[in-house]
């Protein structure tokens, strides 16, 4: 089954970051959507089937946490695997995203932590070590 | 899986000294590196292939002496790895199926602050950098801390790797797997 | 909200370098640093608790090293350069925030928004300069209320 994703973050390289992360985590990656504030996330999950969404909390027009509370709140998307991934230190508001259901991974983030969270949250294994190792513009060195 | 058996010394021990690299796909070898401070061991394991090699590099970039990293790669971070990595794929492995396992990158002097250069912890940034680029993820890391040799082994056959530090030892496993 | 205890912002930039960039910066700068001029900066906004201002400044070919980094690039355009270096800022300022307040206060943060290099008569709360072999970086932090 491949995972259809929905990454949310006001930056781009910040999206890139995480995109490149699940591609090198051995997901099967469907789908990958990409939105910069929680308006144009909320929109993405109105017009598409989305399995996993990575969520940052400061940005423009509807933050993070309001996101997660709209789709919280669908029936149609309250169980949909979240994972917050912010500079968030404030102990009540992660507990508050726990409490919601989401994970939650500190920036500035190691991929392999990002990695790990969402193993775990999604259930899934990476059991082969298979992973689709990128050069995105050829730039490898080996 | 019951606990590997770790010798302090075998028969079929390879020996990897500083600025060195060895790779090998002999099962019944045991790569091995000592008196790890500041530099990185960089283990890497095909289990498909049953190839293992093993990197004990001192510098993160050669951009400081190239006519050094020309002579010998396995001195710096930017040459050695890719030397590592070419080398393990001449033996048949493959960069998808790579675990990556790293120790070493510890500070100089009791105090973090106390360590100018930072050379530990350039070390392992300039890997992390060079891994992100290539699209490898580290499998496991124990690295940074106070200035304590560590010694690493890493089981050619099973790719289990074993690290002693101040008389504790620790296994190490890839994440995920 | 008052602060207990000392602002730790040289320890937090130098760890967001760190562990965002992957560039590891020293405290000091050596001779041929001091004087190569800052170039670009960025500022974010924040509200909460307190409410200022943090400034990030750098020299020329710092940017390019971020974004090449954070992207696993060789040659990031200056759109992309832009966005990680906002976003280096908006990390830094995040995790400061959280330090200083001991994970208690919540903040908004404002998109990064980019500012001049020359500097304000204002003064900082907080000021520090840390050296990278790409050349230099100052970092202020101004709280107009609260704190």
């Amino acid at each position: 089954m491949a995972l259809n994703v929905l990454i949310v973050d006001d930056s781009a390289v910040m999206r890139t970051m995480v995109l490149r992360t699940l591609r090198l985590s051995g997901l099967p990656l469907g789908e990958v959507h990409e939105a910069p504030d929680g308006q144009a996330g909320l929109e993405v999950l109105q017009a598409h089937w989305v399995d996993l969404v990575l969520l940052d909390l400061n940005m423009p027009r509807m933050n993070g946490e309001e996101l997660l509370g709209e789709i919280r709140g669908n029936p149609e998307t309250a169980s949909v695997a979240v994972i917050v991934v912010s500079t968030e230190g404030s102990d009540a508001r992660i507990a508050l995203i726990h409490k919601l259901g989401a994970g939650f991974v500190h920036k500035p983030f190691r991929p392999e932590q990002l990695r790990a969270e969402i193993l775990q949250l999604t259930g899934m294994q990476d059991d082969a070590h298979e992973t689709s190792a990128v050069a995105a513009d050829g730039s490898g060195d080996f | 899986m019951t606990a590997p058996a770790f010798p302090l010394r075998r028969d079929n021990d390879v020996v990897v000294g500083m600025a060195e690299l060895k790779c090998s796909r002999e099962p019944a070898e045991r790569l091995v590196t000592y008196a790890l401070g500041s530099c990185l061991a960089v283990a890497v394991h095909d289990p498909a292939a049953g190839v293992a090699g093993l990197l004990h590099v001192m510098m993160p970039d050669s951009v400081i002496d190239p006519g050094k990293a020309a002579a010998n790669p396995a001195m710096f971070v930017d040459t050695g790895v890719p030397m590592l990595f070419k080398s393990c794929y001449a033996l048949g492995a493959k960069k998808e199926r790579m675990t990556v396992i790293v120790a070493g990158g510890a500070h100089q002097g009791d105090n973090e602050e106390d360590d100018r250069f930072r050379i530990g912890k350039r070390n392992f940034a300039a890997l992390r950098k060079l891994l992100w680029r290539n699209g490898v993820m580290i499998g496991a890391a124990e690295v940074g801390g106070s200035r304590q040799p560590r010694t690493l082994w890493m089981d050619v056959g099973s790719g289990e790797v074993l690290l002693k530090v101040n008389g504790r030892e620790l296994a190490l496993k890839p994440a995920g797997g | 909200m008052t602060l207990t205890r000392p602002v730790p912002l040289q320890l937090t930039a130098a760890a967001t370098f760190e562990d965002l960039a992957l560039l590891v910066p020293l405290d000091y700068l050596v001779e041929e640093q001091r004087d190569v001029p800052l170039t670009h900066g960025v500022v974010v906004r924040f509200f909460g608790p307190m409410t200022g201002r943090l400034e990030l400044r750098v020299s020329e070919g710092v940017t390019r090293a971020v974004a090449a980094n954070m992207l696993g690039l060789d040659e990031p355009s200056e759109q992309l350069q832009a966005d990680a270096f906002g976003e280096l800022a908006n990390v830094l300022t995040g995790n400061l925030l959280s330090l200083m307040t001991h994970a208690v206060g919540v903040f908004h943060l404002r998109p990064p928004t980019r500012i001049g290099a020359e500097m304000s008569a204002d003064i900082p709360v907080a000021e520090t300069a840390l050296g990278l072999e790409e050349g230099r970086v100052n970092v202020r932090l101004f709280i107009t209320l609260g704190g």
